[in-house]
């Protein structure tokens, strides 16, 4: 059970207790069964971000008095110099491996500084010697660098440069589908960290943004290295992506009690809904007939095979989680779990005709929109039902902002929609103030 | 996996960290020490591409309208040698392009930037167009070397490179003789 649930029953049970809703036997037996709360949530952030910011600021500290004499220093003294972070960094890291290892902030704290102090030495050899660099081949031997101390030292916020750096790095190879499809690789090499953290607890703010992070960055990742060898394969791709996301927030983080405790959630959610809106108009389904420059016309089977594979692996999975949350007659999940299948048949069909695939979508969005209304009234969850009532506004407002209608009828409209908000929610919390 | 293994482990990420930097600076210092010196005369940069804050934007005069070798199929970015020659006044060139490593020749490892197949020119883009400088001075000294670099006025900016296995390193960056360093440090003297 998520932490936060469990203080609050433990700060409810005395009042339970006095008031002889349950007895004090019970009172303990339930204490016994979820167990001492270890609230490392907020104190393992606040100690890691002051660790951390003192040893960079210490770090800057020393480069600025370097810099300050930087041009006056002759080259061997700028080389030690710029090495002498580096050192004091692994020193530190050396340390706390060997003395330290209890101390999650003094891990977190070292393995950071360290991570930045070997990208700063590398771009100071680097501006040293006048070196124009491979921006790319810097990024990755910085990442490459860095990594085992994730590992070494059970550190999470190096995994997240790690995870930001490949992204960039990927970035650059755009239009190289080889080069770019090692993003993948690259990036399994953070996930049994991720794992690890989850099994900690996933509820943990630590978990919480390495799993942001990974989720950003996989969507970066598969912008530029899916889809190489089929036109608007991005329609397919991002929306088995939200999808998975969205399903995983759903059934692995149950227990959340704040938001930002299910990035998984939170992005899968935003995304599905960024994707039905934005299929719905006629745009994207105009260029399926199209090939960009950059898509690969002289890439041979063998060569795509690595890209075919994965996306059609997101297919795979995500109609799968969806026939599982039909099987369920889970309504809420299947209505956003649905994408994928409507993507594809939008992209199957949207080549013969966008207006049949723009169209779909349109009804998709006001089908999602009318479920999710309906399933929050009837479990008198307001956070449900405004989803739904913004899904729908946002629906009737881009259909028909753009149209060609009187503005009387479009400000009617306006106002409708409006009123419907306000109406639904002083009758939700009507109902709800009646219950209580 | 045993406490000693892992230490070694670490211990043998902890090396690997210390030798990339470290390799890249006794590569740069071998060029240094026994590279060929070459002086590069220097050409104007675009303008809107000037801003840099922590370098210097550098073009050199000799990678620019080499003759492109006849039967030689070039790509944008493609990888090429450019064999290194003088011009009449002792000032470096790119005399050639080579796919194969030249032997017995100086030459630097560069991509081609601009290939026209009409005009049969090829831009370069040499490996030597940064001047790091510390972050306040950056901006100052390319502003100088801007006016220093301009056709028709003062071009008097020159670089020194040395070559050693395709790989080149700069030396200095010279304005009218004197090192960019102490042409900033006169000017604030002279404030």
């Amino acid at each position: 059970m998520n932490k936060k649930m469990v203080q609050w029953l433990y700060q409810e049970l005395p009042g339970l207790v006095s008031n002889g809703v349950i007895s004090e036997e019970s009172a303990h037996k339930l204490r016994e069964h979820y167990g001492e709360i270890k609230s490392v949530g907020k104190k393992w952030f606040v100690i890691v971000v002051c660790s951390v910011l003192g040893a960079l600021l210490i770090g800057l500290g020393i480069i600025s008095l370097f810099a300050h004499n930087w041009e006056d220093l002759s080259r061997p003294v700028r080389t030690v110099l710029s090495l002498l972070p580096l050192l004091a960094g692994q020193g530190f890291a050396l340390w706390v491996f060997l003395n330290r290892p209890q101390s999650d902030s003094l891990k977190e704290s070292s393995a950071t500084f360290l991570s930045l102090m070997v990208g700063s030495a590398m771009a100071l050899i680097t501006q040293t010697y006048h070196i124009t660099g491979n921006t790319a081949d810097f990024v990755l031997s910085w990442m490459l660098l860095i990594v085992p101390l994730v590992y070494f030292l059970k550190a999470t916020i190096p995994a997240m440069i790690y995870v930001v750096g490949i992204s960039a790095w990927v970035g650059f190879f755009w239009d190289k589908l080889l080069e770019a499809f090692f993003f993948w690789p690259l990036l399994a090499v953070i996930v049994p960290h991720f794992i690890w953290g989850l099994k900690e607890d996933k509820y943990s703010l630590r978990s919480a943004l390495l799993a942001l992070v990974l989720a950003t960055g996989v969507c970066f990742g598969a912008g530029f290295s899916l889809g190489k060898w089929l036109p608007s394969a991005w329609i397919i791709i991002y929306s088995c992506l939200t999808t998975i996301f969205y399903f995983l927030g759903t059934w692995e983080f149950k227990g959340i009690s704040t938001q930002w405790q299910g990035p998984f959630h939170v992005l899968g959610g935003l995304g599905v809904f960024v994707m039905m809106f934005l299929l719905g108009f006629k745009f994207p389904w105009e260029f399926l007939g199209e090939r960009p420059y950059f898509y690969h016309y002289d890439l041979t089977f063998w060569q795509a095979l690595p890209d075919y594979i994965l996306t059609f692996f997101l297919v795979g999975i995500s109609l799968l989680m969806f026939f599982q949350c039909v099987k369920r007659k889970d309504g809420m999940c299947a209505s956003f779990g649905a994408l994928p299948l409507v993507a594809l048949t939008g992209y199957a069909l949207g080549g013969y005709s966008p207006d049949f695939s723009m169209i779909l979508f349109n009804v998709f969005l006001f089908a999602v929109s009318i479920i999710r209304i309906r399933l929050g009234i009837r479990l008198n969850n307001l956070g449900v039902i405004n989803s739904g009532m913004l899904m729908l506004a946002a629906l009737i407002l881009a259909r028909f902002f753009g149209s060609e209608m009187n503005f009387v009828i479009k400000g009617l409209i306006f106002i409708g929609v409006g009123i419907g908000f306000l109406a639904t929610n002083a009758m939700i919390l009507r109902r709800k103030g009646g219950e209580s | 996996m045993s406490r000693n293994l892992i230490i070694g482990l670490f211990a043998c990420l902890v090396l690997l960290q210390i030798a990339v930097p470290v390799s890249m600076i006794v590569q740069r210092e071998s060029i240094l020490k026994t590279g060929t010196q070459f002086r590069f005369k220097t050409a104007p940069v675009d303008p809107y591409d000037a801003f840099r804050g922590r370098f210097v934007a550098l073009r050199v005069a000799g990678g620019d309208n080499i003759p492109r070798p006849e039967g030689l199929d070039l790509k944008y970015g493609q990888k090429v040698y450019a064999q290194i020659g003088l011009d009449d006044k002792g000032f470096a060139k790119v005399s050639q392009i080579t796919l194969q490593k030249p032997q017995g020749s100086a030459y630097m490892t560069a991509t081609v930037n601009v290939f026209s197949p009409l005009t049969k020119e090829v831009v370069l883009h040499l490996p030597i167009d940064r001047y790091y400088m510390e972050e306040s001075a950056a901006p100052r000294a390319e502003r100088v070397y801007r006016e220093h670099s301009r056709r028709g006025v003062r071009q008097d900016a020159y670089v020194d490179v040395r070559v050693k296995d395709g790989e080149a390193v700069i030396e200095e960056l010279y304005i009218g003789g004197e090192r960019i360093e102490d042409v900033l440090k006169q000017a604030k003297e002279k404030k």
